[in-house]
């Protein structure tokens, strides 16, 4: 990703046409990670709008070397973790996590227009636990290899491929159990 | 129920919408928030980028190959601006250049003062074109350079590479045109030095004279020097290279995020004097740049400049320039080598096409894009097409993607079409012609074949074998052309006959091995028994496996006969062999070193002789030892146990066309300190092995029983090497006095000195007993190692060899910090701020090393930056040969402490700038043994990189993988990124088994 790494560069000395880029390429990405984690539309928004924010506000953080995509995924799902513990601290325990997100409050100027089928795949996705989903969709959705994934979660990479596996068996059984009802 | 791979795919392509309003809202919001941030941090956010590279030291050595943006402009002048204050005479001003250097080189008496005469020669500078520059002299380079630029094609060297790796290489594509150029007057003048030289020796020689070539280059140097300083005597350097300024306006550019168009770029390349006009004022071209930290600089030796045509939208030469090679042709044409001119092609383009060609293969190879369908029916139509180039370029796209979306028959269809051709020029009557058809094709079939191998089936294999044997036995020409790209091909169609496991690949590949030794064609069978065996290397499989050894058994068993190079035949198919460690070769080789008459090939002709047979066999017994090792087959003592035994058997060297490596060096692999039995066999080989004293150092190995036997060598001739030996072993003063005394000969010896090995034994030796008094920790030898620091010491050492002094000072840099420690800061400091640039390095990693930050700059530049950032390094190095971050490799190794040691691990994280290895690399030769006691450490870091964007950095990580373990996956360093994935996963599933197995227990 050479232009990303030209845009970082550009960013960092202060240009809004790459962050503006920036902002183009990825946010409909990070939307879609934001929203698979947290299967709250709303959440998702305030998230991706914070996480870009936050980003303009200090470029020093972002390492010219480094895989911006991958960095703004690790961002939206570290800021997901948060708000989920926030949220988790608020509400009364034992209550599937899944249950409480799915309950989605719309707003009317919603930034996400989620189509039935991301609706579908979020719904089930939340039902499985939040370290699978976490693996799944940075894998997958933000296209991070499973040695990134561990390095960010602090886990070794076994433990990283194992909540994969595990996490697309379980996803396959409810997606296959929906399809057969 | 649903496959994995399915929710995979759904999870990865689900589509996402969003509200367009919000889009924009949460956009100003996030660049309000940027402009706040600008406004409480400007001088972080925004920082005056000249002002910080003008602060900087690097750049105050005039930062070549920078392209900064337009508000740079102006900032900079080359040219001295006295020369403007010099009236100059009308009849000066009218007269040609030679003439001008011949009063301002002092050759011809003037009437003007030398002022004067400088100043008209920097007044006709700016007009010079490369023409008259190469006009002075003529010499069959100027000859061919005039007709280059004549044909408008002038494109400097690197100018064969493939577009689509010049866009792999390239992080923006631009299309500009040239608003300004301005070279830099000193170098121009050096260039013009060796011209006139060249040109004042021709002539003298046409008139029965006597010059003294190196008295009329002196007195050259002396006039620049009045002018410019002191200069660099070694015209090896001096007078090839021109520091530029060029001015560019961006009028196109791919990605358009990078930079705008409209944009002023100023880019600062190092023209090889046959480049002085690669980029000539008011023209447009196509160029690929490269980017890094923040500044842009054109590609390596100047690649990737195409001319632009503005009357037609065209491009020259885009989709390959070729300097049809001479030499390599001879035999074809029976023509005389030096009778060919060496000239640059290339059909241009259609300048829209080549942008659809560079955006393309830029989202392939950058961005790891699959084309759109839109983009797929475009190279396919292409790739189907009638006309050659177009064809060409669809092949040279799909070759550049992961998974080619192109079906097998397709391309074979394309081969067959454009390998006829009704236009075929015979190179001595119609050169163009020739060019364009039969050689450019078979460039293009070497290309087709890559694509090939990535899609190809079982039955398009069939097909395409079929067609390549027809053409073989066939007339046409295109067949029997003889060039350098044969070799791809055969080698290519190989690989496709071994690609799918299963019973006729034996059978295809003895028919087309057999072919092709039958060919009466004396170059094919001599390289291609030499290559093809080591083909097999890349197949997996029994098969394969028996295959080679009945190959090395009988090969006439298997439809092998009449191999005019038998001793070629055997080396390859051994080594080959050897290297995947079969255990029946291990025994065969045994069996034929024990009774060489045992070989009989069955070949008609002649068989090898015993003597050539006992030395095969042993290269071959001896990959077969390391590959045993690697592959866990024996243990490392066994292996060393072998491998001992075999040097002692006389056998010290291996060497095949496929493998060469001394066993002495195998045996430095492999060696650690415990192994404390080996003492005795490096006294036996220490007179008559360099690395010897290295091992005995670097691993361990010291042991007073060696004192002797360094001793004696010692007396043979003095090096850094042996005697950082003998003090290792004990022998600490008796060390230090022969070093003492061999530095005195080097103040008190005849200064006339002429021969060049003496000159290399003085300075390049005892520069490093300067090195090895640096390691002694005596702080009496302080003020010895501290007299050679400076500069007026060398003085008259630098009249017999400026290269030689030069290693001199910079090794006393260098052992004064190890040997004076925080006491030489104050002098290091004093080094740092010295003029020469090799001094500033060395005193800026001594100052490093010894915790002090002053020269960091200068030391974080060479372990992240390119040398192409300092041009007088830049000047400098050949790219040819050894880059400047592996010659800075070396004194890290020197200063060895934990901090440098991290330096050269962050050194190895990018290995943009290559890692020298070898232990025969003077006495700084320690890179081996740096990376070898940390493996475990060091083969993460470069499995990582086999999938880098940069190509040499995926070629060296493999390179140093193969060497620190002895295995080879077949990794292929002309492979896009991406398309090797499969191997990549080997190397890592190899590494993570290795650090299991090698983890220490936890307690």
């Amino acid at each position: 990703m050479v232009e990303d790494k030209l845009l970082i560069w550009k960013f960092k000395r202060g240009s809004s046409d790459a962050l503006s880029r920036i902002y183009e390429k990825y946010k409909n990405n990070l939307l879609k990670i934001a929203s698979g984690l947290s299967n709250d539309t709303a959440a998702a928004d305030d998230i991706v709008h914070d996480c870009f924010v936050s980003l303009a506000q200090s470029p020093e953080k972002l390492k010219v070397n480094g895989n911006l995509k991958s960095y703004l995924a690790t961002c939206v799902a570290n800021r997901v973790r948060n708000a989920n513990l926030a949220r988790q601290r608020r509400e009364t325990p034992g209550l599937n996590d899944a249950d409480s997100a799915a309950a989605d409050s719309e707003r009317p100027e919603q930034w996400i227009i989620a189509g039935e089928q991301l609706r579908q795949l979020n719904d089930a996705l939340a039902r499985i636990p939040y370290e699978q989903r976490e693996v799944i969709i940075l894998h997958l959705q933000a296209e991070m290899k499973f040695r990134a994934i561990a390095k960010s979660q602090n886990v070794s990479i076994n433990t990283v491929q194992s909540r994969y596996r595990y996490g697309l068996d379980k996803l396959r059984s409810i997606l296959d159990t929906e399809a057969e009802l | 129920m649903k496959p994995p791979e399915n929710i995979e795919k759904l999870i990865k392509d689900v589509e996402i919408d969003t509200n367009a309003e919000r889009d924009k809202a949460v956009l100003d919001d996030v660049l309000n928030a940027l402009e706040e941030s600008k406004k409480k941090k400007p001088a972080k956010l925004a920082p005056n980028i000249w002002r910080t590279i003008a602060k900087s030291r690097i750049t105050k050595l005039a930062a070549a190959a920078v392209i900064t943006v337009a508000v740079l402009i102006g900032a900079m002048h080359w040219l001295p601006s006295g020369a403007v204050d010099v009236e100059i005479p009308p009849e000066l001003a009218q007269m040609p250049v030679v003439r001008l250097l011949d009063l301002y080189f002092g050759q011809t008496k003037a009437s003007f003062d030398r002022s004067t005469v400088a100043a008209a020669l920097r007044h006709a500078l700016p007009n010079l074109s490369v023409n008259d520059i190469m006009a002075i002299g003529k010499s069959q380079a100027a000859t061919r350079a005039r007709a280059e630029v004549r044909a408008g094609l002038f494109g400097g060297t690197g100018t064969k590479t493939p577009a689509s790796r010049i866009v792999e290489a390239s992080d923006v594509i631009i299309q500009a045109r040239v608003e300004n150029v301005v070279l830099n007057t000193r170098d121009l003048m050096g260039v013009l030095a060796t011209r006139y030289v060249s040109y004042t020796m021709d002539c003298a020689e046409a008139n029965g004279l006597d010059i003294d070539r190196d008295a009329l280059w002196n007195k050259c140097i002396d006039a620049l020097e009045e002018e410019f300083g002191p200069l660099d005597r070694l015209d090896e350097y001096f007078g090839k290279r021109v520091k530029a300024n060029v001015d560019l306006e961006i009028i196109k550019t791919y990605p358009s995020a990078v930079l705008a168009v409209g944009d002023k770029l100023r880019i600062r390349p190092v023209f090889d004097k046959e480049q002085v006009a690669l980029l000539e004022k008011g023209k447009e071209y196509l160029i690929g740049l490269k980017h890094h930290d923040g500044l842009f600089w054109l590609l390596p030796e100047n690649a990737g400049v195409y001319p632009v045509d503005t009357n037609d939208a065209t491009v020259v030469g885009f989709i390959r320039q070729d300097t049809y090679s001479s030499t390599r042709n001879t035999r074809r044409s029976g023509l005389r080598s030096d009778s060919w001119p060496s000239v640059l092609i290339g059909q241009p383009i259609s300048l829209d096409e080549a942008w659809e060609f560079v955006m393309d293969v830029y989202d392939a190879v950058h961005e790891g894009k699959q084309p759109s369908n839109e983009r797929l029916d475009y190279w396919l139509a292409n790739l189907q097409s009638e006309d050659f180039i177009d064809c060409w370029m669809a092949v040279e796209y799909f070759n550049t993607l992961a998974r080619p979306p192109v079906v097998p028959e397709l391309i074979i269809d394309a081969i067959e079409r454009h390998l006829r051709t009704s236009n075929v020029g015979e190179p001595d009557e119609d050169l163009p012609a020739y060019l364009n058809s039969s050689y450019q094709r078979t460039t293009f079939l070497a290309e087709a074949l890559d694509v090939l191998l990535l899609v190809a089936d079982e039955p398009a294999v069939d097909r395409m074998l079929a067609l390549y044997i027809e053409a073989l036995s066939s007339s046409e020409p295109i067949f029997h052309e003889v060039n350098e790209n044969e070799d791809d091909i055969v080698w290519n169609m190989f690989r496709l006959v071994l690609k799918h496991p299963g019973p006729k690949r034996r059978e295809q590949f003895v028919s087309l091995f057999s072919l092709f030794v039958a060919r009466d064609k004396h170059r094919i069978r001599h390289e291609l028994t030499r290559m093809l065996p080591s083909v097999l290397g890349f197949a997996e499989g029994r098969d394969i496996d028996e295959l080679l050894l009945d190959m090395v058994e009988d090969p006439a068993g298997v439809g092998i006969f009449d191999v005019e190079y038998i001793e070629d035949y055997l080396g390859a198919i051994w080594a080959t062999a050897a290297k995947r460690a079969l255990p029946e070769l291990g025994e065969y080789l045994e069996q034929v070193l024990a009774n060489p008459s045992i070989i009989d090939l069955k070949f008609k002709d002649r068989e090898p002789t015993e003597e050539q047979i006992v030395e095969l066999a042993q290269c071959a017994y001896h990959i077969h030892i390391l590959a045993a090792h690697a592959r866990g087959l024996i243990s490392r003592k066994q292996a060393l146990q072998m491998l001992v035994e075999q040097y002692r058997q006389g056998h010290r060297i291996s060497e095949t066309d496929m493998w060469w490596c001394p066993v002495i060096d195998s045996i430095a692999q492999l060696i650690e300190a415990e192994d404390k039995e080996l003492i005795l066999f490096l006294r036996e080989t220490l007179p008559n092995e360099d690395v010897v004293p290295i091992i005995i150092t670097a691993e361990g190995m010291s042991d007073p029983s060696l004192v002797p036997a360094i001793k004696e060598a010692l007396d043979k001739k003095v090096t850094g090497r042996l005697l950082r030996a003998l003090f290792a072993c004990g022998a600490e003063k008796e060390a230090i006095d022969i070093a003492l005394a061999e530095i005195d000969k080097l103040i008190n010896d005849d200064p006339n000195l002429t021969d060049s090995v003496r000159i290399g034994y003085k300075f390049g030796d005892r520069a490093g007993v300067i090195r090895f008094l640096g390691t002694t920790a005596d702080e009496t030898l302080i003020p010895t190692v501290e007299y050679f620091t400076r500069e007026d010491v060398f003085q008259d050492l630098r009249q017999e060899s400026p290269r030689g002094a030069d290693e001199l000072r910079q090794s006393a840099v260098l052992a004064l910090a190890r040997l004076a420690g925080d006491a030489a800061i104050p002098r290091l400091k004093e080094l740092y701020d010295s003029g020469d640039i090799y001094i500033r390095v060395f005193a800026a990693v001594s100052l490093y090393y010894l915790g002090d930050d002053t020269g960091y700059e200068l030391v974080e530049h060479f372990v992240n930056h390119t040398e192409r950032s300092i041009p007088e390094v830049e000047m400098e190095w050949d790219p040819w040969k050894k880059s400047g971050e592996v010659f800075f490799q070396y004194p890290l190794m020197y200063l060895c402490s934990p901090r440098m040691r991290a330096l050269l691990f962050e050194r190895l994280q990018d290995l943009r700038h290559g890692f020298d290895t070898n232990y025969r690399g003077g006495d700084y030769g320690y890179g081996y043994a740096f990376l070898k006691q940390p493996k475990q450490q060091v083969l993460p870091i470069l499995v990582e990189q086999l999938d880098s964007e940069d190509r040499e950095v995926r070629k060296c990580a493999n390179q140093l993988l193969e060497e620190l373990t002895g295995r080879d996956f077949g990794f292929r360093k002309d492979r896009f990124a991406g398309q090797q994935d499969d191997i990549i996963e080997r190397w890592r599933s190899y590494v993570d088994n290795y650090l299991a197995e090698t983890a220490q227990p936890v307690e």
